[in-house]
Formats: C-alpha cells, sequence, structure tokens
C-alpha cells in the first residue's frame, strides 16, 4: 500500500508541476518547476520504501559483518541528493533569465510581444532578425576597433 | 620512453611560445631540439626493430572501460615517426628564418609543436579510440595553422573548409572504429591485426566498417572527391603546408590504410574501391597541377596526385606493392617538403609565387637552385634519384598484375606512367622556369631579399638525405624499408633493392615515361593554354559550398519549425509522447496483473497525513491568488516531502532538502520583490481545459511509473554492491562514498554543470553593467536612437 | 529594527554554522553530512550575513572570492581524480593514514579532497546568486 500512496503523491505533484508549468506567466511557471523536481525525487525514492529499514550509515564500522539487509537501499538516495542541489541550480538559473528579461522590460524592450510565450523577447516575426541580447556584445568589439584604429592612426 | 618523447614535444609547445623566439635570429635551431632527440632516439631504435623488435608502453586511463593509453613501436610507426620528427627539425630551423622575427613566430612553434606532438601520437598509438583523439588533434591544429592568418577571409575560409571535410571523415570513421571493435572485440590495433583477417571480411557489418573507415582515410588524405580542401589549405604559412599538407598529416590516412591493410587486404571491396579512388585521385592531381600558376598550387596537385598513388598501392597484397607504398612514402616527403620550403623561400625573396613572373633565379641563389635540382630530379624519377627507385616499384607493381593475364594490369601500367610523364613535365617546370630560363613572360620579380646560407640549408639537408638514401640502401633497407613493409604486409619481407637492374620491360616504361614526359615539357604552352579553356565551375569547392549553404537553410528553417511553436505546446507535446509511451506498454501488456508490487507493505498513520499534506499544499499553490501564499505553499510541500525522508531513513536527504527549502524560499521572494507582478492576458477557456486535460494525463502516467518503479527489481541492483564495499572505501556513509568514490565521476559531472550555470547566471545578472558602447564612428541611426542607449539596471555599480 | 536582532542572532549563529559545516564536512564520510550539505550550511550563513548586514557588507567580504573559489573546487575536485592515476585509474580511491599524537589515525583519502572540492564549488554556486540577487535594484529601495 506504500506503493499506491506513493504513486498518488507522484500522481497530484506532477499534474500540478505541469499546470503551472503550461501557465503564461513566469513565475508560476518557475513554482511549477519546483513541484515536478519534488515529484521526480519521490518517484525515484519511492523504489526505496516498500522494504523498510536503517538509514544506510555505517555507525559501528568493526560491528559490521556484511549484513546489509539492514539497511535501506542507498542508491535513490544518492541519485536524489544530487538531483536536489542541481533543480536548485536549475531554479537560480531560470530566475537569473527572468531577471535579465525584467531589467530589459525596465529599460523598454518589450518583451512581451508574444503573449503566449513568455521566453520570447522579439515577436515571432522578427525572431531570426534581430539577436538585440548580443548587442552589447558588438558593442564592445566596435568599440575595441575603434580603439585600435585611433591607436594606429596616432 | 615513447610517451617521455610525447610529453618533450607537448611540453616545448607552450614553451617555445612563452620563450619569445622571435627576439634571436637564430631561435629555430633551439627549437629544432626536442624534434632532434627524437629523430635521434628513433635511429637508435631502427636495428632492433629492423630485426623484427617491437616497443610497447601502456597507461590505463579507465580500466572499467578498457580505455587505456597504448603506444606501440613497430617498423610502420618506427618509420612515420621518422619522418614526422626528422622533418619536423628541418621545419623548425626553417621557420626561425622563415617568420624572421614577426611576433607570430611563438605562435606557430606552438601549433607546429601540438601538431607534431598529436601526429606521432597517431602513429605510435595502438589503441583506435587513442588513434581518433589524436587524429582530430592533427584536424585541429591544422585547422589552426591554415587559419594562421587571421585578416585573411580566404585563409578562414580555406580552414573551415579543411576542417568540416577532415572533421566529417573523422566522424565516419569513429563510426567504423567502433564497428571495427564491435566485431573484433577490441579496440586494440595488434589484438585486431592478430585476428584472422576473414574474421572481419566474411562478417555482415564488414562493409559498412570499410566505407566508414575509408571515409575517414579518404578525406585526411584528400582523395577523390574530397580532394578539394587540400589546395585550399594553401594559405597556411609555407612551413606549415610543407610539413603538414605535404609530408606529414595528409599521409594519415595512408597510415591508417597501411596500418589496418594485413586485416583488410584480402577483400575486393578493399582493392577495387582503392584502386579506382587512388587512380582517379592520381590522374586527377596530376593534370589539374599543369593549369596551376602558383608554385604552392602546383606542389598541392602534384601532392594529391601523389597521395592517390599511395592509395592504390595499398590495394595491392603483394611484397612489391608494399614496398612501393614505403618508397613512395619516404621519397616524397624527401622531395616534396624541400620544394615546398623553396617555394617559400622564394616567395620570402622575390615576394611573389607566380611562376610568371619568375626567371633566372639560379644566378642570385645559386644554393637554393642547387636544392631545387636535387628535389626535382627525384620528384622527376630520373635515375639514379629516390624518386626513380620509387617509381621502378610502383610500375613493377603492375607490370606484375599485367603479367598475372589480367588485362587491367596494363591499363594500370599505361595510367602510372601517364602519372609519372605529368610528374616530370612539372618537375621541370619547376626546375625550369623559375631558376634557369633567362625571362619571365610576364612582369620579372627582381630578388630583394636574398636568403642566408642558413635558411636554405633545412633544404638542402632534406634534399640531400633524399639522394644519399639511395646509395646507402644496404645500410638502412633492413630498418627503414623491409620493417615497414612486412608491417604494412602483415608478413616477413624479403628485399632486393638495387637502383639498377638491367634493361628490364619496367626500365622501358619508365624510359618510355620520362620520353613524355619531355615531350610534355616541350609543348607545355599550348597543352597549358588547352586546359586552361577547361570549365572551372565543376570543382570540388563549388558543390561543397553548395552543400554548406544549403545546410545551413535547412537548420535554419528546422529551427523555426521546432521552436516556433509556444512552450506550452512544446512542453506538452513531449510530455504527451512520453506518457503515450507508458499507455501504450500499459494496453499491450497485462499491466495491472504483471506488476510486481508488494502491497502488503504498509504506511503508517504519520506517512499518510505527511502525503495528504503534501497532496493539499501541492493544489493550494496552484490555485493560489498571491503569489506569497503560492511560495508559501510551496515550501510546504518542501517540508513535507523533507519529513517523508527523515521517516523512510534517509538522514542525509532530509538535511540537504531542509537547507535547499530555505534558500530556494529566500531566492524566490528576493526575485519577487525585485519584480513586480506581471500582468497576463488570461488564458481562454478553451486553452485553460487543453491545459488541464494534458496535466491529468500526465498525472496519470507518473501514477502508473511510481507503481513501476516500485515494483519488485528485475535484475540485481548495483546497490548491494555499493553497499558491501563500503569499508574498502573507507567510510560509513554509504550514501555520501557512493557520492563522491564510486559514482564521483557523476558528482564531477554535476559540480562542473553548477559551475557553469554559476557563470551563465552571472553574466545574465551582470550583463546590463556591459551595456552600452557607442561607436563614435558612425553616426546613430534614427531607427535606433529611438530605444534609451543605457540600460538602467545595475543598481550602484550599474 | 527587526534587522539588529537579526544582527544579534547572527553574531551567534554564524560561528556555529561554520562550525557545523566543518563537521558536516569532516565526518561526512562516515556519518550525515559531506560536502553538498556543508557547503549549503555555509551559504545559509552567508544568507543570514545578508539579511542582516545588507549585500554590500557581504560582497566587499567576500564577493571577488566566489567565482575563482568555484574554479579552486572544481580543480581540486578533477586533482583528486588526477591523483590516483599512477594508482591505475581515473577517480579511484586512495587513501593515506595519518597518525595524530594522541588522537588516534586520521585517514584521508583522495574522496575527502573531492568532497571538499564539492563543498567549495556547492557554496560559492549558491552564496553568488544570493549575492547577485539580493543587490539592489534601482529605485526599488528607499
Amino acid at each position: 500500500m506504500i506503493a499506491l500512496v506513493f504513486a498518488i503523491l507522484v500522481a497530484v505533484l506532477m499534474g500540478t508541476a505541469i499546470y503551472l508549468i503550461l501557465q503564461r506567466n513566469p513565475m508560476r511557471m518557475l513554482l511549477g518547476l519546483g513541484l515536478f523536481t519534488h515529484a521526480v525525487n519521490m518517484l525515484v525514492f519511492g523504489t526505496s520504501v516498500s522494504d523498510r529499514g536503517q538509514p544506510p550509515v555505517l555507525l559501528d564500522k568493526a560491528a559490521f559483518d556484511g549484513d546489509i539487509s539492514q539497511f535501506v537501499d542507498p542508491l535513490p538516495q544518492a541519485l536524489i541528493l544530487t538531483a536536489i542541489v542541481i533543480s536548485f541550480g536549475i531554479v537560480a538559473f531560470i530566475i537569473a533569465l527572468l531577471h535579465r528579461r525584467h531589467t530589459l522590460d525596465l529599460a523598454g524592450e518589450n518583451c512581451t510581444d508574444r503573449v503566449d510565450d513568455p521566453f520570447a523577447h522579439e515577436p515571432r516575426s522578427q525572431l531570426d532578425a534581430v539577436d538585440e541580447d548580443y548587442e552589447w556584445l558588438e558593442d564592445v568589439v566596435l568599440q575595441r576597433n575603434v580603439e585600435r584604429q585611433t591607436k594606429e592612426s596616432s | 620512453m615513447l610517451i617521455t618523447l610525447l610529453a618533450l614535444l607537448a611540453v616545448s609547445a607552450p614553451t617555445l611560445w612563452l620563450l619569445k623566439p622571435q627576439r634571436w635570429r637564430h631561435a629555430g635551431w633551439l627549437a629544432a631540439l626536442p624534434p632532434l632527440v627524437v629523430t635521434a632516439w628513433l635511429l637508435t631504435q631502427l636495428g632492433p626493430v629492423g630485426q623484427g623488435a617491437v616497443i610497447r608502453e601502456q597507461y590505463v586511463w579507465s580500466e572499467a572501460f578498457g580505455l587505456a593509453l597504448d603506444l606501440r613501436l613497430d617498423g610502420l610507426s618506427l618509420f612515420f615517426g621518422l619522418i614526422v620528427a626528422g622533418i619536423g627539425a628541418a621545419i623548425a630551423v626553417y621557420a626561425g628564418y622563415y617568420f624572421e622575427k614577426k611576433t607570430t613566430l611563438g605562435y606557430f612553434y606552438a601549433l607546429l609543436f601540438l601538431f607534431m606532438t598529436s601526429m606521432l601520437g597517431l602513429v605510435w598509438a595502438d589503441n583506435l579510440l587513442a588513434l581518433f583523439v589524436f587524429w582530430e588533434g592533427t584536424s585541429i591544429t591544422s585547422y589552426l595553422l591554415i587559419s594562421f592568418k587571421l585578416s585573411d577571409p580566404k585563409a578562414l575560409e580555406g580552414a573551415r573548409r579543411a576542417l568540416i571535410v577532415t572533421g566529417m571523415g573523422a566522424l565516419a570513421m569513429l563510426g567504423g572504429f567502433v564497428l571495427l571493435g564491435q566485431i573484433g572485440g577490441s579496440y586494440t590495433i595488434s589484438a585486431l591485426l592478430a585476428l584472422p583477417p576473414d574474421t572481419f571480411t566474411s562478417h555482415a557489418l564488414f562493409a559498412p566498417m570499410l566505407i566508414l573507415i575509408l571515409l575517414g582515410a579518404f578525406t585526411k588524405s584528400a582523395q577523390f572527391p574530397f580532394h578539394f580542401w587540400l589546395p585550399g589549405a594553401m594559405s597556411a604559412p609555407t612551413p606549415a603546408s610543407a610539413y603538414l599538407h605535404s609530408a606529414t598529416m595528409v599521409k594519415a590516412g595512408v597510415y591508417l590504410l597501411a596500418r589496418l591493410h594485413p586485416a583488410f587486404a584480402e577483400s575486393s571491396l578493399w582493392f577495387w574501391t582503392l584502386l579506382v579512388v587512388g587512380g582517379v585521385t592520381m590522374l586527377m592531381g596530376a593534370l589539374i597541377a599543369l593549369r596551376q600558376v602558383d608554385l604552392k598550387a602546383i606542389l598541392a596537385y602534384a601532392t594529391v596526385s601523389q597521395l592517390g598513388v599511395l592509395v592504390m598501392l595499398l590495394a595491392f597484397n603483394s611484397q612489391t606493392a608494399a614496398l612501393a607504398l614505403v618508397l613512395g612514402i619516404l621519397a616524397h616527403a624527401l622531395y616534396k617538403g624541400p620544394l615546398f620550403l623553396i617555394a617559400g623561400i622564394i616567395d620570402h625573396a622575390t615576394g611573389t609565387r607566380d611562376i610568371r613572373r619568375l626567371a633566372g633565379l639560379a644566378k642570385a641563389m645559386p644554393l637554393l637552385a642547387a636544392g631545387a635540382l636535387l628535389a626535382g630530379l627525384s620528384m622527376a624519377g630520373l635515375i639514379p634519384t629516390f624518386g626513380f627507385l620509387a617509381k621502378e616499384t610502383l610500375l613493377e607493381v603492375f607490370f606484375h598484375w599485367m603479367e598475372s593475364g589480367d588485362p587491367l594490369g596494363l591499363v594500370g601500367l599505361i595510367a602510372s606512367a601517364l602519372a609519372g610523364a605529368l610528374f616530370v613535365a612539372y618537375s621541370l617546370v619547376l626546375i625550369w622556369e623559375p631558376f634557369f630560363r633567362r625571362a619571365a613572360p610576364q612582369k620579372q620579380a627582381a630578388v630583394q631579399h636574398p636568403p642566408s646560407a642558413l635558411f636554405v640549408l633545412p633544404v638542402l639537408l632534406l634534399a640531400g638525405v633524399g639522394t644519399a638514401i639511395p646509395f646507402l640502401l644496404g645500410i638502412v633497407e633492413q630498418g627503414l624499408f623491409a620493417a615497414p613493409a612486412s608491417a604494412v604486409l602483415g608478413a616477413p619481407v624479403t628485399l632486393h633493392l638495387a637502383l639498377w637492374h638491367g634493361w628490364t620491360p619496367v626500365f622501358l616504361t619508365s624510359l618510355l615515361a620520362i620520353g613524355l614526359g619531355l615531350l610534355v615539357f616541350w609543348l607545355r604552352q599550348p597543352v597549358q593554354a588547352a586546359f586552361a579553356q577547361a570549365p572551372d565551375k565543376l570543382s570540388g569547392t563549388g558543390i561543397f559550398d553548395d552543400l554548406m549553404d544549403n545546410l545551413y537553410g535547412f537548420a535554419g528553417s528546422t529551427t523555426r519549425i521546432v521552436l516556433g511553436a509556444p512552450l506550452s505546446a512544446q512542453v506538452g507535446v513531449t510530455l504527451l509522447a512520453a506518457a503515450g509511451f507508458l499507455f501504450y506498454s500499459v494496453f499491450s501488456h497485462n499491466f495491472m496483473s504483471d506488476l510486481g508490487v508488494d502491497w502488503s507493505a504498509l504506511p503508517t498513520f504519520y506517512e499518510v497525513v505527511l502525503a495528504v499534506l503534501a497532496v493539499l499544499a501541492a493544489l493550494v499553490t496552484v490555485k493560489a491568488r498571491s503569489r506569497l501564499s503560492a511560495i508559501i505553499s510551496l515550501g510546504m510541500v518542501g517540508a513535507a516531502v523533507m519529513l517523508i525522508y527523515v521517516f523512510f531513513s534517509a538522514p542525509d536527504l532530509a538535511l540537504t532538502q531542509f537547507l535547499i527549502e530555505v534558500l530556494t524560499l529566500v531566492l524566490l521572494v528576493l526575485v519577487f520583490y525585485r519584480i513586480p507582478p506581471q500582468e497576463v492576458q488570461p488564458i481562454p477557456k478553451r486553452i485553460s481545459f487543453r491545459h488541464l486535460l494534458i496535466s491529468l494525463i500526465v498525472a496519470s502516467w507518473g501514477f502508473g511509473m511510481a507503481l513501476l518503479a516500485a515494483q519488485r527489481p528485475l535484475f540485481a541492483s548495483i546497490s548491494d554492491y555499493f553497499s558491501l564495499n563500503v569499508l574498502a572505501a573507507h567510510g560509513g556513509n554509504i550514501v555520501n562514498v557512493i557520492l563522491v568514490d564510486f559514482r564521483a565521476m557523476d558528482t564531477l559531472g554535476e559540480i562542473s554543470v553548477m559551475v557553469v550555470a554559476a557563470l551563465g547566471g552571472y553574466a545574465l545578472l551582470r550583463a546590463s553593467r556591459l551595456r552600452p558602447v557607442q561607436d563614435p564612428t558612425q553616426p546613430s541611426d534614427p531607427a535606433q536612437s529611438k530605444k534609451p542607449a543605457s540600460k538602467p539596471a545595475g543598481g550602484k555599480h550599474g | 529594527m527587526a534587522e539588529r536582532y537579526l544582527a544579534l542572532l547572527d553574531r551567534i549563529l554564524t560561528p556555529i554554522l561554520f562550525v557545523l559545516a566543518i563537521i558536516f564536512l569532516i565526518v561526512g564520510h562516515n556519518e550525515p553530512g559531506g560536502g553538498f550539505i556543508a557547503g549549503l550550511v555555509v551559504a545559509t550563513a552567508f544568507l543570514m550575513q545578508i539579511l542582516a548586514r545588507g549585500d554590500d557588507f557581504v560582497r566587499k567580504l567576500i564577493g571577488v572570492y566566489l567565482q575563482p573559489t568555484m574554479g579552486v573546487g572544481l580543480v581540486i575536485a578533477i586533482f583528486s581524480a588526477v591523483l590516483s592515476l599512477p594508482e591505475g585509474a581515473f577517480l579511484l580511491g586512495t587513501w593515506w593514514k595519518i597518525s595524530l599524537p594522541g588522537a588516534g589515525v586520521l585517514e584521508i583519502g583522495s574522496p575527502t579532497l573531492f568532497d571538499i572540492g564539492v563543498f567549495l564549488v556547492v557554496s560559492a554556486f549558491v552564496t553568488s546568486y544570493l549575492l547577485e540577487l539580493s543587490r539592489p535594484a534601482r529605485g526599488n529601495r528607499r
């Protein structure tokens, strides 16, 4: 029955997560991503919950006699541990993306021409025409060229 | 020892760069030291390896994957190693004078030595994958050397073309290697060659494997129809052209074919492919060379032709062919290298490489003329040069074939004699026109900058070695020719090399070819005029460029199709596809009855309460009106999940989850505090319903997946291994030992991703600081001036 | 006013958190803990500093070290992996025993070093995001 409890938990978390991710509001998508992380972690963790046991830590190494049946399965735990940290990294990165978009918004760049895509920066017709975000890079290069020219001419 | 030598060369690369060699006039001699050390050591091995000794070294990289750096020095590897290191030393000296205190000299040496390391690794490697890595190393250094002159768009284009052609070929070759490894059960070349040849030739996958490997070899060795990148590579500095694109790198394909020759030579597919491709390349290269006017272009096409000869020879499985191959490689390296260097010196001295503007250089540069004479006569194959020896053996191969009664042998003989005649013709052109004729047909270039004797010395050394070898056959033939030839053949080779065999039919054919060559030389002006009429349109370069344009167009339209859809649609399609697979397996199998879930394990009351709490909090997150309450309910979910970890004996997870939950909460609040809520258009009912439907389908998919995951494992889990061996790893916390020891590679990957994400995030959050820089040269565009020039976002530091 | 109490709390808690992180790092191989958790604890300590004393204070203190720390962490992890190459393989655990007089035997191995690398990367990663995002936006501040 534990499996059923976990299955229901995973189902609800996934359903709500996807519903949020499909929204147009990037903030809600971020929340959905957080829920989705929990859902997948629970999915992996569910593989090791049917057999209960001690935490997989040898408290007394000298007394360890190779009897591993007393422990729960350590592998899902190791997988989830990395998953938790890396999904935090993803959330942080998306936050940075959102923040960048917000600064462009403040600067008067029109980021929300496409109502259906929260991350699109340009209207669809111009998607492949302009790449505004990298303009600063071109500016830097231009500036460097100008400096070089003035140095050469002097 | 082998690895020490490779390390010596690899370390020399940055060292020479940092030393700023342009400060010294004779820096080339210092740079020549490392390759000279390698050459000297290899020369001491000539004796033992000639007797059949083999030097092996192995450095294990990952035992579990069978990855090791295997190095092996047998006759063939030693032979190629000598060419690479010996000519490398000469090139290093030459480059010191060629660049003449230009600041790019250090960079050139760095690339040259990196190339030398890769090339030596390539010919010494005894593992297919190691060979592939070194192979790519040569491609990359070649790319950087071709694009050496960054300001020249033609050089960049040629470099890109060369990289794409050789890179695609290498990719195909990698596929072929994997197939070869699967068929033979090993990636070690010597182990594969020890298998009986019909292991490969009778295998069902033999043809695809062979074609993939041949693609790699043909692209690298500039065989038809991939020959076009080599002339484009001539924008590299001349020492690099002489070294990479004539003497060594382009022979890598030939080396690979020679290396695998014992395993594949019995197959008829091998025979016909190599014969036809090599033959076509040979004739085509020789013919195109006649219409060129740039010294380097003539030499490039002559190189293509010679590479065709070598590939053609590899088709045969006979002692004479193996010998002709070895002689051909060495002879070519020893005459084509010097000729390239001569072209470089001429360019350096007169400022042009256009043969129509050159004449009478012998007076101003007598040493150079002597070098050109030695190398050129060897290229023409006149007795008693090394080239003559190589050509005699080549003709003998076809003569034997003809004698065996096959009429195709006569065709081959005529084709090779024809190519030989063309070789004679443009060798004479190369000697006569720049050095000895009285006046040039176009505005003659004067010698403004005669080379010093030391500059010419490498040319004379290489040409001199080539001249001396035919007279020293008794001393060198065992180690230098017999050992590599027997490695190519896979069987011991006995030798009967001599310059003079008497008036044999082969010699008569050779004389005939020389006569024909003299005739072509005599009639060169009408011949060249006729060739100039030939259409230029159908060159490989044009086809290649069209292909690339179409590829870019295709990529663009694909991107528009795939990424043009709204995000929610993309996510929906992906998830529904995943769910579809699960439903398919549910309906096609007896899902519920076959499910091996242990239903007897009962949850405790608290666990059920926690699950219900998590479910409720998740639903609240969806329904929450304000952003803050949504964040808080997300935190609730996290807290419940954390407690679930506690209840199910996962203390590490609980700790991590707790800390992450705190940090996520703060990050979310921080970003919500900074970004005001957005007015988003409400989603129409219809689409909202569609989203609900997708969510429900994905939820049921998750339900099924969770049940599938919870069933009794179908096979033994590896976690028992981890648990049992945890003491061997000196740890008590099994989870952590898995993370930092058993599966540390995954963790290493993870923290690398984190560093990348941190740098990316840093760039995104700070990007506003980098704006804006006004371009003072251009008046501001009225269309752009609507936008504010400055992006105020960076706060105090902005 | 609230920040003053937070600053007081922070004075007490920060050293405790740092000590806790070091303990987690050391015992991580045998007991719950390890580089990930230790890194997160340190990040939490800096988070408290940011909330109590403002982001400028923390930025002046450690801002310039964050990116280098990540690099150093990655290099340490790779170094610990390379360390075992003479033993026969990449990333093989290699252990040395150091006997400390009076305190028994300390086992130190390449996984410990690896864990330190993980710790540095994780702590610097989280702290750098916290610092960047807590930078006050123009016009949004008193």
